[in-house]
């Protein structure tokens, strides 16, 4: 059943091997001498990786983590640190703008509706309308920076690091600006009314 | 010949009809596969393609693609290959045509239980391994009906030497094997649920392990055997190099089965574990281009041809997708690149270049050759197999593109690190989501252009089929019998086929007890953390629910130690938060957000109301609705046996906690009821499934968040 149709090249004939399989045969090429280097050069480049990073215990995953977290950190401290600080004049700015309280409004239905309904009615979160607070005290210096921080245990998110400057002051703009909204289905109040300065 | 050779001979047939009958297995599995795979692409494109029904939703029907295009589509195709190719190059009928049926009709059968039961929820939750214990156990029966008759074959060979396509036969078959046994070893609890004996990072090592290698011994070395078969049979060239065959082959099959910890970058897994699936994949380079050296270079002086010829066409298109899918994975592979890469649909990308590239195309070229010599015919139209040549391609190229802009989008989005404020450029996840729809709807029309593709082809086919007008009777073969074996080397290993299985099951044996023994050995996989008690019965009956869904398909439970992870999700994973999760739920993508560290981020409602419709919390969630959870009540019936075979497998569950665990669970589900209630939520919602569900959400990451400090996560 030798009888192959295989086509052989007259310079191929001495790399022919005195193989055949069901009409198959085959050359003996040598290898490839950049196959050979590839292959050689992989092993050997395992065996340094692996013997610098892990027999002789050289930096670990975490230690870029550690290195990095520690700068970057400290950079997100700094920032929240002075985010944090409300500014009165700035603030007033944004309040005095019906144009920014409408941001505020459009911040406020793209993040805090699915928590506090259309115009802080209250749902999973509390009623931003009523005189009642949690956590803040109903004024603008202390919304923004319990926006800012959160309450995670109640789930609240710390929006500090999801919304920009602007963001945040507008939110809060627009929160002020629905006091004592009359909602036809407000939530039960929660809190207690925070004591006038 | 002369006189006396000629008395020696011995006659023979083949079995083809077996053949025939695999060969229409692949067509129907391959065309079902691709329509499984095409609706679940636009399912991401389009969330309301999940229809609002269980049993289609992207979570149910992924794991359904994955088993139909590996284990139906190439399992039947590579079936019909091998039965093929091993008969003509043994000069012998298949040991036993009932073995053949029994084959045949096994594998069906599965395949069909299969997509009944996963499209129900019935799942392991272990991803290519998803079909639970009774299927199991049938797919390493029908392994082992395969096994007998190759092997029956192989003894009664007339050719002396066993030829390179059947040492790749004989690694899949010893190594499948050993893979499927060793992963889906479970305890059950019923008759469709079953729990894994590992748990955490060991059964995350021993996932990968298996997932890795069913790439590389289902879908790689029988597909090699094949290329080795009808690429000279189609060129009528010798093949390449026997020795370059021989260097490949053994390093290949030795290198392999280390690698795949690649799958476990930068998670709990120990670190030299890591550093040894990296170091491998890199060396698995040049033995897997050897491979491909071997087909492209055996077609040298016939490149005119490929351009005529379909059967060469195919086959030649799927080696240079081999080359180009066997770079891209040692990339991936490496750390640097992985971090980036990994959760992102760059893999998906990938994982389809070689399905489709691969796997696909050299199907196709297989079937254009087989045909017409199976129903003695000719192949119907070579316009048609020209055109399905080109939309398979076209559809491949927009499937990979895609799928590398979405993967590195992505991938850089999430670690995008404001440098002057140290905060996340892009803390929202959803938007990182939306960024990448455009791609969705690339990938999509790519694979519907693989689809179109491939019915062309059956079309082409059947018609070819159509027009065979011979009877298909058994030829009479003659040739003399076994000559004794007189080589020297690894040509007399040749010659010695159990001898040579025997070395093949070493070879994958070494890697296997390297990686996987320590995990039994060592108190490094489970450091003792006081802070972590085992899950509620509630939260284990809605882990099970988590489990069911498929949620593990687009959400990872595993934050790396990355910085912009940290600032993402929270302190990064630790290898105690998993050790009683039987299985682990580490996850492979993120098309949604991680959620190691979820629990107790949001409120009980916003769950409740996330789970109905995810779109009233994140406005362009692509999330499907999931109602059916807040109508379905709890399975409390089986929550006692569920506790004590967790107990069995080590889960410290004492023996009064399993006696009370219903009373227990829904003492909790009331009180997470009574505060949903408060939303005005029904009080019945109390046995509904959404309040496990809600239950183990919670739980998440919550219990390390407060016991593992820095320090901890650094040893």
């Amino acid at each position: 059943m030798s009888n192959n149709k295989n086509e052989i090249h007259e310079s191929e004939k001495k790399l022919l091997l005195n193989h055949d399989y069901d009409g198959i045969q085959e050359f003996n090429f040598p290898l490839p001498n950049w196959w050979l280097t590839t292959f050689w050069g992989a092993i050997i480049f395992g065996i340094g990786y692996f013997s610098y990073y892990i027999i002789f215990n050289g930096p670990d995953l975490k230690h870029e983590y550690f290195v990095n977290k520690e700068e970057i950190h400290a950079l997100r401290a700094e920032y929240l640190a002075k985010l944090k600080k409300f500014d009165v004049n700035t603030y007033t700015s944004y309040a005095s703008s019906p144009e920014m309280v409408k941001h505020g409004e459009y911040v406020f239905n793209m993040n805090c509706v699915a928590c506090h309904r259309e115009k802080g009615a209250g749902d999973i979160g509390p009623n931003l309308t009523d005189e009642y607070w949690l956590f803040a005290k109903g004024t603008p210096e202390t919304i923004f920076p319990f926006i800012i921080e959160g309450n995670p245990l109640n789930g609240m998110p710390a929006w500090g690091e999801l919304l920009g400057e602007d963001d945040l002051y507008a939110v809060t703009a627009y929160i002020m600006s629905i006091q004592g909204y009359p909602h036809e289905n407000p939530k039960a109040p929660q809190g207690e009314i925070p004591e006038k300065e | 010949m002369n006189q006396e050779a000629n008395q020696n001979l011995e006659s023979f047939s083949y079995d083809d009809k077996i053949v025939r009958w695999f060969t229409y297995a692949t067509l129907l599995w391959g065309a079902v596969a691709m329509l499984l795979g095409v609706t679940i692409a636009f399912q991401l494109a389009y969330w309301k393609l999940n229809m609002g029904l269980e049993w289609l939703t992207f979570g149910r029907l992924r794991p359904l693609h994955t088993n139909a295009a590996i284990f139906a589509f190439v399992g039947n195709g590579m079936f019909a290959g091998v039965y093929y190719s091993l008969q003509r190059l043994c000069k012998a009928r298949l040991f036993n045509d009932l073995l053949s049926k029994l084959h045949f009709w096994g594998w069906q059968l599965i395949i069909v239980s299969a997509a009944i039961s996963l499209p129900l929820g019935m799942t392991t939750g272990k991803e290519y391994a998803e079909l639970e214990w009774p299927i199991d156990i049938a797919i390493t029966v029908v392994w082992v009906i395969f096994a007998v008759n190759f092997f029956g074959t192989l003894i009664r060979r007339r050719e002396r030497h066993i030829y390179v396509a059947i040492w790749f036969y004989i690694a899949t078959i010893v190594t499948v094997a050993v893979l499927h046994i060793v992963n889906s070893i479970s305890i059950p609890v019923s008759l469709m649920k079953s729990y894994s004996i590992y748990a955490g990072a060991q059964d995350a090592l021993i996932q990968w392990w298996y997932g890795h290698n069913a790439v590389a011994f289902f879908l790689t070395t029988p597909i090699l055997g094949l290329m080795y078969y009808f690429v000279p049979k189609a060129a009528n060239r010798p093949v390449y190099s026997y020795r370059l065959s021989i260097v490949h082959f053994w390093s290949l099959v030795f290198i392999y089965i280390w690698a795949g910890p690649h799958h476990l970058l930068y998670t709990a897994l120990p670190e030299w574990l890591q550093t040894v699936g990296m170091v491998f994949s890199v060396a698995l380079w040049a033995p897997s281009w050897g491979g491909m050296i071997n087909g492209l270079l055996t077609l040298r002086g016939k490149w005119s041809e490929v351009r005529t010829n379909p059967v060469l066409k195919f086959l030649a298109t799927a080696v240079t997708f081999y080359g180009m899918s066997t770079f891209e994975g040692p990339l991936l592979s490496v750390k640097s690149v992985n971090s980036v890469a990994h959760f992102t649909d760059w893999v998906i990308g990938h994982v389809h270049a070689g399905t489709i590239g691969w796997n696909y195309m050299l199907t196709a070229g297989m079937l254009y050759y087989l045909v017409p010599k199976l129903w003695k015919t000719k192949i119907y139209s070579i316009a048609l197999a020209n055109f399905q040549f080109w939309t398979a391609t076209i559809g491949l190229f927009f499937y990979i593109v895609s799928m590398w802009i979405a993967g590195v989008t992505q991938g850089m989005m999430w670690r995008a690190i404001d440098g002057e404020t140290g905060t996340l450029v892009y803390p929202n996840f959803i938007e990182t989501v939306t960024q990448i729809i455009p791609m969705y709807w690339v990938r999509a029309i790519g694979g519907t252009l693989v689809l179109i593709s491939f019915l062309v082809m059956i079309y082409n086919l059947l018609k070819s089929i159509a027009a065979s007008k011979s009877d298909l009777k058994e030829e009479i073969y003659q040739a003399p019998a076994l000559s004794a074996n007189t080589a020297t080397g690894h040509r007399k290993l040749e010659g010695l086929p159990m001898i040579f299985t025997v070395l093949v099951l070493l070879s994958i044996i070494v890697g296997t007890v390297v990686e996987i023994t320590p995990t039994f050995l060592a108190n490094r996989f489970f450091v003792k953390s006081d802070s972590i008690t085992p899950y509620t019965p509630l939260e284990l009956l809605g882990r099970d629910v988590f489990i069911k869904e498929g949620c593990y398909t687009c959400h990872s439970q595993m934050v790396r130690p990355m910085v912009s992870e940290q600032l993402r999700y929270g302190k990064p994973s630790h290898i105690s938060e998993s050790r009683y999760d039987h299985p682990f739920q580490w996850g492979s993508r993120r098309i949604g957000p991680d959620l190691a560290r979820v629990g107790s981020k949001y409120p009980h409602m916003w769950h409740y109301r996330h789970m109905l419709n995810p779109r009233h919390m994140t406005h362009d969630s692509i999330m499907p609705n999931y109602p059916w959870l807040a109508r379905k009540k709890i399975h409390y019936d089986v929550l006692e046996k569920k506790m004590r075979v967790m107990q069995a497998l080590g889960v410290p569950y004492s023996d009064s906690e399993v006696a009370s665990s219903v009373e227990d669970a829904q003492y909790q589900a009331n009180e997470i009821a009574d505060i949903l209630a408060q939303s005005g939520v029904d009080k019945s919602v109390a046995d509904k499934e959404i309040v496990a569900l809600i239950s183990y959400l919670q739980r998440l990451g919550s219990e390390v968040a407060e016991g593992i400090t820095d320090q901890e996560v650094e040893e």
